[in-house]
């Protein structure tokens, strides 16, 4: 070993970098002293990553400190490293770990969770679910991200309580993207509760549309994703959300059309030209995924008016969606007309495909 | 009787092969290892596994056996101007820069290590490759190294005869120039295979990776798949050192040098990113 740390003085990067693995290969717990002794000093990114590496493999009770001191550098990559060290190093790392939770620096206690996380052990997942109550909002919001990478299922009502008394947005937003991953009806509901508690649209912050909707179309109740669908009105603004939503929803619930709210949204969405195009595509997409939910409401009738309404307006990118509707209401001589009179190669394909697939 | 292997045989079988060349089992391949076994203990005619293992650990001191063996495990599927992309990548950009580089210093050498050879379709593609595109190549000193684990693939390589599989994607142009023909085999032309030098390397054994240095361009596609992460950091570690500075790296398209060397810089060529030692 005393060659090897010898090694380290050579102003060749090769026997340097050369010592950082013999060192590292001899599983010894006393390497990790001069190994950490050196990736402070060294200039080389090569021989600095092997020493990571190597620090990685062995027992580092004894360098913690050091290690630790490495969360303060001005090094970004000596501070990953550290991070990564600290991952490998096991129940001690966590005890140690631990006691740093108080630190003055919030940078330094988001790195201490990111170790935790990379530890990744029960014991840290409580570690990390501390993090919830930081009085710093970016390490909260990183202990919410974990805490749904981890799926942790038990921190959800500490998260809810956050959500409930936090008016920090990016917080908040963080707190809902991690709910789709491990939130309860009941959870959702409160949440819900929480941003529309006058049952009106204008009590939601725009901020919180997207990862609520995705929040509810994944994991909420089919009251909840009505409740929330429904109390939605500005559809020129959020068209999208909202059909986006009721399409992911469509696949837990395929009747959700019976509930002639819904229905009439979509239809109001399609039939809307300032809801945009990418709300209205979505809007079909919904009425042909959950047709057979909407039972008689659906008729041949409607579904030929929207698809004419579609097909027949100046936008051509309307015209596709437009012709799925014209073949759910069976009306070949339509398509035929279309696939006659248009020069858009994609749209005649389309209906090439739709004549050959539906039964007219 | 059906050959078993069973779970603790395994895995002393499989750390005894980790550590002498740095390849990696994993319990799913449990069943590809003892088709293998079972041939080998026949051939010894041995009893059982543990003879096995015993005769590794305290009978094959010079270690034929173990070479055996290893020969059995890889796998030596490839075939000419695989990857064609990153080999244009190759062809086209990292060449043209590393000569023209050494031509404005007066330097005429050219070092290509072609590690994991097998059967030497690789570096044979880039014998093919130099010809075509360094003009005066006469005018360098090129060496080509190829080396792999498996003995056996190595003489395979150094005859340079090859199945219409093999050529299969050749450019009609090199397959006239570079080979002859007959009867459905191919042969690979002295004027090529006299550029390259086939060499046993272990790359899990550290002094016979070691003094492998200096080269302009490396190639080690689709081998470290074999490898654990630290393995691999391992080797990949040396790959930076062993190239000169400016130099080049090519591993397998869906592998990522710079992610296990952080030091290996990138630069985007036509088609392709390359790996290089700054």
């Amino acid at each position: 070993m005393e060659k090897l740390i010898k090694d380290f003085q050579s102003p060749d990067e090769a026997t340097r970098l050369y010592a950082a693995e013999d060192l590292a290969d001899l599983g010894l717990a006393d390497a990790a002293v001069p190994l950490v002794y050196q990736l402070v000093k060294e200039e080389s990114v090569a021989v600095k990553n092997a020493i990571i590496s190597g620090l990685q493999r062995l027992d580092i009770i004894q360098v913690h400190d050091q290690i630790f001191d490495l969360f303060m550098s001005t090094d970004a990559f000596l501070r990953n490293g550290a991070v990564m060290i600290f991952g490998d190093g096991g129940e001690d790392a966590v005890a140690f770990l631990t006691s740093k939770l108080d630190h003055s620096d919030r940078e330094v206690r988001k790195l201490v969770l990111d170790a935790m996380y990379l530890i990744g052990s029960d014991e840290t997942l409580l570690v990390i679910r501390a993090g919830l109550f930081d009085e710093s909002p970016n390490v909260q919001i990183t202990a919410v991200e974990y805490l749904g990478r981890m799926a942790d299922s038990e921190g959800v009502a500490d998260m809810v309580t956050l959500f409930k008394e936090s008016s920090e947005p990016m917080l908040r937003a963080a707190i809902l993207e991690t709910m789709t991953m491990v939130a309860d009806a009941d959870a959702i509901t409160t949440i819900l509760t929480i941003l529309i508690p006058e049952g009106g649209s204008a009590e939601i912050d725009p901020i919180y549309l997207a990862p609520l909707t995705e929040l509810i179309a994944k994991a909420g109740e089919r009251a909840a994703i009505v409740r929330l669908a429904t109390s939605i009105t500005d559809l020129d603004l959020y068209g999208e959300e909202v059909s986006c939503m009721l399409t992911d929803a469509l696949k837990r619930f395929p009747d959700l059309l019976a509930e002639e709210t819904i229905f009439n949204l979509l239809i109001d969405i399609i039939r809307n030209p300032e809801a945009g195009n990418e709300a209205r595509y979505q809007a079909v997409e919904s009425l042909l995924l959950g047709q057979s939910g909407a039972g008689n409401k659906l008729s041949f009738a409607l579904l030929n008016e929207l698809g004419q309404l579609l097909t027949t307006n100046d936008d051509p990118a309307m015209a596709l969606p437009g012709v799925r509707l014209l073949a759910a209401a069976r009306a070949k001589d339509d398509i035929l007309k279309i696939m006659e009179d248009c020069k858009d190669e994609d749209l005649k394909e389309l209906c090439e495909e739709l004549l050959q697939q539906v039964e007219f | 009787m059906r050959f078993e292997l069973d779970v603790d045989e395994f895995e002393r079988l499989a750390d005894l092969i980790y550590q002498k060349a740095g390849i990696r089992f994993e319990q799913k391949k449990i069943y590809y290892l003892a088709k293998r076994l079972e041939k080998r203990i026949a051939a010894l005619d041995l009893a059982n596994t543990e003879e096995y293992l015993r005769h590794l650990k305290f009978r094959d001191h010079q270690g034929y056996e173990l070479q055996e063996f290893l020969n059995s495990l890889t796998v030596n599927e490839t075939y000419f101007f695989r990857d064609f992309n990153q080999l244009l990548s190759f062809a086209e950009f990292s060449l043209d820069q590393i000569v023209e580089r050494k031509k404005s210093t007066g330097d005429q050498t050219l070092r290509i290590w072609s590690a994991g050879c097998s059967s030497g379709e690789e570096p044979y593609t880039i014998a093919i490759i130099l010809k075509e595109m360094v003009e005066n190549l006469q005018r360098w000193n090129v060496e080509i190294i190829a080396s792999d684990i498996d003995l056996n693939i190595l003489e395979k390589a150094r005859q340079g005869v090859y199945m219409r599989r093999s050529v299969k994607d050749v450019p009609p142009d090199y397959l006239t120039r570079y080979f002859t023909q007959k009867a459905g085999i191919f042969k690979i032309t002295d004027e090529i295979k006299e550029m390259v030098t086939f060499k046993h390397i272990n790359l899990s054994d550290r002094k016979q990776l070691r003094p492998c240095r200096d080269f302009d361009f490396i190639f080690c596609r689709n081998v470290l798949i074999y490898f654990d992460t630290i393995s691999r950091k391992k080797v990949v570690d040396h790959y930076y050192l062993a190239l000169n500075n400016g130099g080049f790296i090519f591993l397998g398209s869906s592998e990522s040098p710079s992610r296990i060397n952080p030091a290996f810089k990138i630069k985007k060529s036509a088609n392709h990113m390359v790996y290089y030692k700054e």
